[in-house]
């Protein structure tokens, strides 16, 4: 994979992650409901690139989302850590490497239905950490059950918009420089 | 003793167990977090600037003139008398913007100074409901300090990086805020105590906050402003702010629970996770001390 096109599109997409993403969050009574544009690319990658950089780039990734958030804590502090989402994605980028021998990975179809496996996995370890946090150093309001509805609904949401944006992006497979399938699937498992 | 072999899978599990240590570590040792996430923003800034001013602009109530069946002139004529609406309509919300901070320094005297600042982003997890802003300590901002957006009471911030900077709204779940309920229109006459109006607001959903201690007498109706009046000692809200509005009373209903007490739904009056200009209000002795930052009163 070609690293310098991952960082410019990491960049767009996390420029519209923070910024452009609410322009299209819907109001649900549980809060806003807004596409993750950032998974889309970790899925993207992790169908198509080598099981080595799949790893890399889903940590990097991660990483960058964690940096992205400041979390109000309920006592009046704020927390930003490095480790609920980059975790997430690391264990979201492994599921991606155990499953995507079995699907066809260039069709948009896909992106947006392994975004939502992918994506139980990474809202299910930034539920549990900051379940686990709440014993000892709560974050504002945190409600295990209303996070993941929450969460499952913007699922379903990115899934959605993941599949419309997945088309323009499967263009941009050779620009990616990913293996071919035939390499990659050799080496599915091993990473 | 010997070493096993560094392989690429080992480096990495030892990395996942030092992530799952870092996600467990309680603030205070987390101190590598806000320099870091200050960094990433301001890289992030030119690219997400741009980008919020779009979101501002189509969340405007300027409507583009459809495109179709009707004459090119035509079409053009409709985008432009639309572009000047929408100047106007920028002009007119700038010079409001100025008219109530020339009231607040008004108010407050000459002790705080007013930092306009944008929102450049807001967390990639819509959960926690931060918004970031493009000034940080550089600017004289500290944390603690109360953010309004005109008369609107916004939050305070809770994280300043050197030049962003992190906004906890008042909104967010689990938050607190006293305030006093008051008709839209104070009486200058001074003779009503609002002191025996005071509620305690606890945020409920999103964007919404009740309180459900309100005396039966207390005279509130839908409408009426609730203004803040939280002056709960260490770590309570600045007295600069001190009768902000938090928000208005949309609903007001029987407590079902307790037929003494009444439940008071309080709306803020704009969407606080959609604003892209707020005003950071900074006491004059710690704007001066910190020596940097341009601007100050309106």
């Amino acid at each position: 994979m070609r690293w310098w096109v991952f960082a410019i599109v990491a960049y767009v997409l996390l420029g519209i992650e923070v910024s452009l993403a609410d322009l299209m969050a819907i109001e649900s009574k549980f809060g806003p409901v807004q596409p993750r544009f950032v998974l889309l690319l970790a899925v993207f990658v992790g169908l198509a690139a080598a099981p080595r950089v799949v790893m890399i780039a889903s940590l990097a990734l991660g990483i960058l989302v964690d940096l992205t958030t400041t979390w109000p804590l309920a006592d009046g502090g704020a927390l930003t850590l490095i480790g609920p989402c980059a975790l997430g994605y690391v264990i979201g980028g492994y599921v991606l490497l155990q499953v995507r021998s079995m699907v066809f990975r260039q069709h948009p179809l896909t992106v947006g239905s392994m975004m939502l496996v992918a994506g139980v996995a990474i809202e299910l370890i930034v539920v549990a950490v900051f379940t686990i946090r709440a014993w000892y150093e709560p974050v504002a309001g945190w409600s295990s059950t209303h996070e993941l509805v929450l969460r499952s609904l913007s699922l379903f949401y990115s899934a959605v918009i993941g599949t419309m944006l997945a088309v323009p992006l499967c263009a941009l497979t050779p620009v990616f420089g990913f293996p071919s399938l035939k390499q990659t699937g050799q080496r599915g498992r091993r990473w | 003793m010997a070493f096993p072999a560094m392989t690429f899978r080992r480096v990495f599990v030892v990395l996942l167990a030092a992530l799952s240590v870092s996600s467990l570590l309680k603030s205070k040792y987390c101190v590598y977090g806000p320099p870091l996430r200050n960094a990433v923003h301001t890289v992030l800034m030119p690219m997400a600037r741009p980008l919020n001013d779009i979101t501002s602009t189509v969340r405007s109530e300027h409507e583009r003139p459809v495109l179709g069946d009707l004459e090119q002139l035509s079409d053009e004529l409709r985008y432009k008398d639309a572009l000047i609406l929408s100047l106007q309509k920028r002009v007119r919300e700038l010079e409001a913007t100025s008219a109530e901070l020339q009231g607040l320094s008004q108010r407050l005297g000459q002790d705080y100074v007013f930092r306009e600042s944008r929102v450049i982003g807001r967390s990639s997890d819509p959960s926690a409901g931060t918004l970031t802003i493009d000034k940080g300590a550089s600017a004289g901002l500290s944390p603690g300090l109360a953010v309004v957006k005109g008369a609107d009471l916004v939050g305070r911030l809770i994280e300043v990086g050197s030049t962003t900077s992190i906004i906890r709204l008042i909104t967010t779940p689990g938050e607190l805020v006293e305030v006093a309920l008051t008709p839209p229109h104070l009486p200058t006459d001074q003779s009503t105590d609002f002191r025996q109006r005071v509620a305690q607001l606890r945020v409920t959903g999103p964007g919404e906050l009740i309180a459900e201690d309100v005396d039966r007498d207390v005279p509130v109706q839908a409408g009426d402003y609730a203004r803040l009046l939280d002056d709960r000692g260490p770590g309570s809200w600045p007295v600069a702010v001190q009768g902000m509005i938090v928000g208005q009373v949309t609903k007001v209903a029987p407590n079902p629970d307790q037929q003494l007490l009444k439940t008071v739904t309080v709306v803020p009056m704009r969407s606080l996770r959609r604003l892209d200009v707020v005003t950071v209000v900074v006491p004059r002795t710690v704007a001066a001390g910190s020596g940097g930052g341009q601007g100050g009163g309106p």
